[in-house]
């Protein structure tokens, strides 16, 4: 659906200039390097989230977002309702707020449900709003944003963005692109910048270490001498698309995982072993269970990027936010628990140095934030809130200008408006509809790398926040 | 590449001995015969290669069946399957292993990536470990998984003919191969790594039957963790 009402702009020429900019734009070389590595994270927001809340606010106060007004014939379609949300953070906001729910840094403004711990790092964060994210299908969103593609039906297409990252500079690390209840992919990309990792530090410890009793180090080696010369013609016939090298490459990397001694870094416990005080502390990881959510993820990608055991990671910040029903009641509050967690591992990362260097982790890092798309504007009748196509992202990272707000949803309905991308403003006329291709490629960019893999979603970059456009 | 001819030539000549259309025994038995069944009408040969369907990584779901075929059971009588904990990790891991679950992921992931075979190989040792101690425990040769065709004592030095053997029957059982009797190609590296492998575990002490056990182990593992067992 995104591609059709894209197309049609195109071929109508009410984004003439854009597509003009998309044909003759140059993909850059890596700049990466040992002493200045890309890193990336990612951080995925599960179940689709009511950007009202955190990105895309709207002044509660105000007559027209009332619910006499919202609802109405002729009214805004667009109804906050933070008066409904029970959670005491979104509560205490609201009464500091004369009841507008916004909350403002900078240049920037934020919902309700956004966490002091996050908004504090504005000067860094770049808001893109009114993503088109062309689905209502869950798996459709995620794949959509995680790959830059639009998938095949519910089957992804292309490579995830950390997959991308990982294969231009994360080869000599140990696990190139740590993946912590995400979905990855990799169609183009070597094998070994695949994603790797599973649902929690345990699924990481258990990556790293040998779950049973090892052979014997004289047998392993003999083990690894055989299958260094295995073979067999049955190998060559099943080797046609490559899967047997494949095969072989990942079990070498298994082995090196395994053979390494980072297990120790995800030995996740609390009360916190005596290396990992600060980082839980930071984290406000203070039970057992905070380590199988948001705060455990947090600090899986902390000690990931900044010990060097990754080039890129990505994790589920908040699951669960499907909320048609209930809205009032967990939404906020899984929201701001997930984005809370990550508010304190980007102060965990500015204060952290890479690989125990002289600069920081924050300075080499790239960020985006996504979910698969919005919530409506309104209520159902079950006090949720259902899917809705405009969404919206946060990013950050040393090659994006922070404290901006790119495009914006209309007052009217919350509908995609479309943005100028070198002024960032809304273009309803001239400008374009942002899709997770303009917000891969952008990203990619800003980093030195390559985008050429999405050349058949025709990216448009975003120099608005480009710190070298 | 002149150097690679020859040995280009020669991969070629040994795999042709496995090419199913070729007269003579076939190294892949079927229960009905040698592949394509004796009443399929004559390949062209001006068609081939033949091709199939792409190679894949087997399934969770097929892995659950395999085990406990190839495996057989434990000394408790039941199916020798991955266990970690005391439950079978193959449905505690099955998504990390890439199975759908319907829920959240609707398409089963059958990459063979590092996660994949890191888990293979704890697979692989727990699997192997248990089918030996069932072995252990079973004096007659036929009724054994692993040694079927030799003696806990044996090794290459005391008994080459039956390790051969014995290593013959397990490419067949694990990979579905059938080595022709007298092809050594194929054994040859199998009776290497067990006898590295014992040699070893042994570290220089005389040779016991706990350390051919550790030769025998390390043959299973070097199988289970293969990608003749892993796709097809």
């Amino acid at each position: 659906m995104s591609f059709s009402r894209r197309r049609f702009l195109e071929i109508a020429g009410l984004a003439g200039g854009a597509v003009a900019l998309r044909s003759f734009v140059s993909p850059q070389l890596a700049q990466a390097s040992p002493d200045n590595p890309q890193l990336l994270l990612v951080c995925y927001l599960s179940g689709g989230v009511d950007q009202m809340l955190t990105l895309d606010p709207r002044d509660a106060s105000l007559a027209k977002y009332q619910a006499s007004a919202a609802y109405a014939a002729g009214g805004t379609g667009i109804h906050p309702a933070y008066d409904l949300v029970t959670d005491s953070r979104v509560k205490a906001v609201l009464a500091a707020t004369s009841g507008s729910g916004l909350q403002k840094k900078g240049a920037l403004t934020f919902g309700p449900a956004m966490p002091a711990s996050l908004i504090n790092h504005g000067a860094d964060l770049a808001v893109l709003r009114g993503v088109n994210m062309g689905t209502l299908t869950h798996e459709v969103g995620r794949r959509y944003f995680t790959t830059g593609k639009f998938p095949r039906g519910l089957s992804a297409s292309g490579s995830s963005l950390g997959t991308a990252v990982a294969a231009a500079d994360g080869k000599e690390t140990l696990i190139p692109n740590l993946t912590i209840s995400s979905e990855t992919y990799n169609e183009t990309f070597p094998t070994w910048a695949s994603g790797l990792g599973g649902n929690s530090f345990d699924d990481v410890l258990s990556l790293l270490k040998p779950i049973g009793t090892p052979l014997a180090t004289g047998i392993d080696s003999a083990v690894m001498d055989y299958e260094a010369i295995s073979d067999s013609c049955l190998q060559r016939e099943l080797n046609g698309a490559g899967l047997v090298d494949t095969f072989k490459a990942s079990r070498i990397k298994a082995r090196t995982m395994v053979s390494s001694t980072a297990s120790a870094l995800f030995n996740f416990k609390v009360p916190a072993p005596a290396a990992l005080v600060d980082l839980f502390a930071t984290l406000e990881i203070t039970k057992a269970s905070d380590l199988l959510a948001s705060k455990g993820n947090a600090a899986i990608a902390a000690q990931a990027l900044t010990q060097g055991i990754s080039q890129s990671v990505s994790i589920q910040l908040a699951r669960n936010l499907d909320d048609h029903d209930g809205w009032g009641d967990t939404h906020a509050t899984t929201l701001a628990d997930g984005l809370e967690a990550l508010g304190n591992l980007i102060t965990y990362l500015k204060k952290t140095p890479y690989k125990g260097g002289s600069s920081m982790t924050w300075a080499h890092t790239t960020l985006l934030v996504f979910s698969e798309f919005a919530r409506t504007p309104l209520l159902n009748g079950r006090a949720g809130r259902d899917h809705h196509l405009a969404s919206s992202c946060l990013v950050a990272g040393p090659g994006i200008k922070g404290n901006q707000i790119v495009g914006a949803t209309s007052d009217q309905a919350l509908a995609v408006r479309n943005v100028n991308p070198t002024t960032g403003k809304p273009d309803d006329a001239n400008g374009i509809a942002l899709r997770p291709a303009d917000i891969h490629a952008t990203l990619l960019h800003s980093m030195g790398l390559s985008y050429e893999h999405l050349s058949n979603q025709s990216p448009q970059l975003l120099p608005v926040i480009l710190t070298k456009p | 590449m002149k150097r690679a001819l020859p040995l280009i030539f020669a991969a070629l000549v040994a795999c042709s001995s496995g090419d199913p259309t070729a007269s003579g025994p076939s190294l892949i038995d079927t229960p009905g015969g040698d592949s394509p069944p004796t009443d399929h009408p004559p390949l062209d040969p001006t068609k081939k290669p033949v091709t199939s369907a792409a190679t894949q990584r087997v399934s969770v779901a097929q892995l659950r069946g395999a085990f406990p075929v190839i495996l057989g059971k434990d000394v408790n009588g039941e199916d020798i399957t991955w266990m970690v904990g005391g439950t079978p990790a193959l449905d505690k891991m099955a998504d990390v292993l890439g199975e759908a679950d319907y829920a959240y992921v609707t398409q089963d992931n059958r990459d063979p990536s590092a996660l994949y075979l890191k888990f293979m190989d704890d697979a692989a040792r727990d699997v192997c470990d248990r089918a030996l101690v069932a072995d252990a425990a079973r004096p007659k040769a036929a009724d054994r998984v692993l040694l079927r065709f030799v003696e806990k004592a044996d090794t290459v030095a005391s008994n080459a003919a039956g390790v051969t053997e014995n290593l013959a029957y397990l490419a067949l059982r694990f990979h579905g191969i059938k080595v022709k009797a007298g092809d050594d190609t194929r054994i040859a590296p199998l009776r290497t790594l067990f006898t590295a492998a014992v040699t070893a575990a042994a570290a220089s002490k005389p040779v016991t039957a706990a350390h051919i056990t550790e030769g025998w182990r390390a043959v299973c593992v070097a199988l289970v963790t293969a990608p003749e067992f892993h796709l097809y």
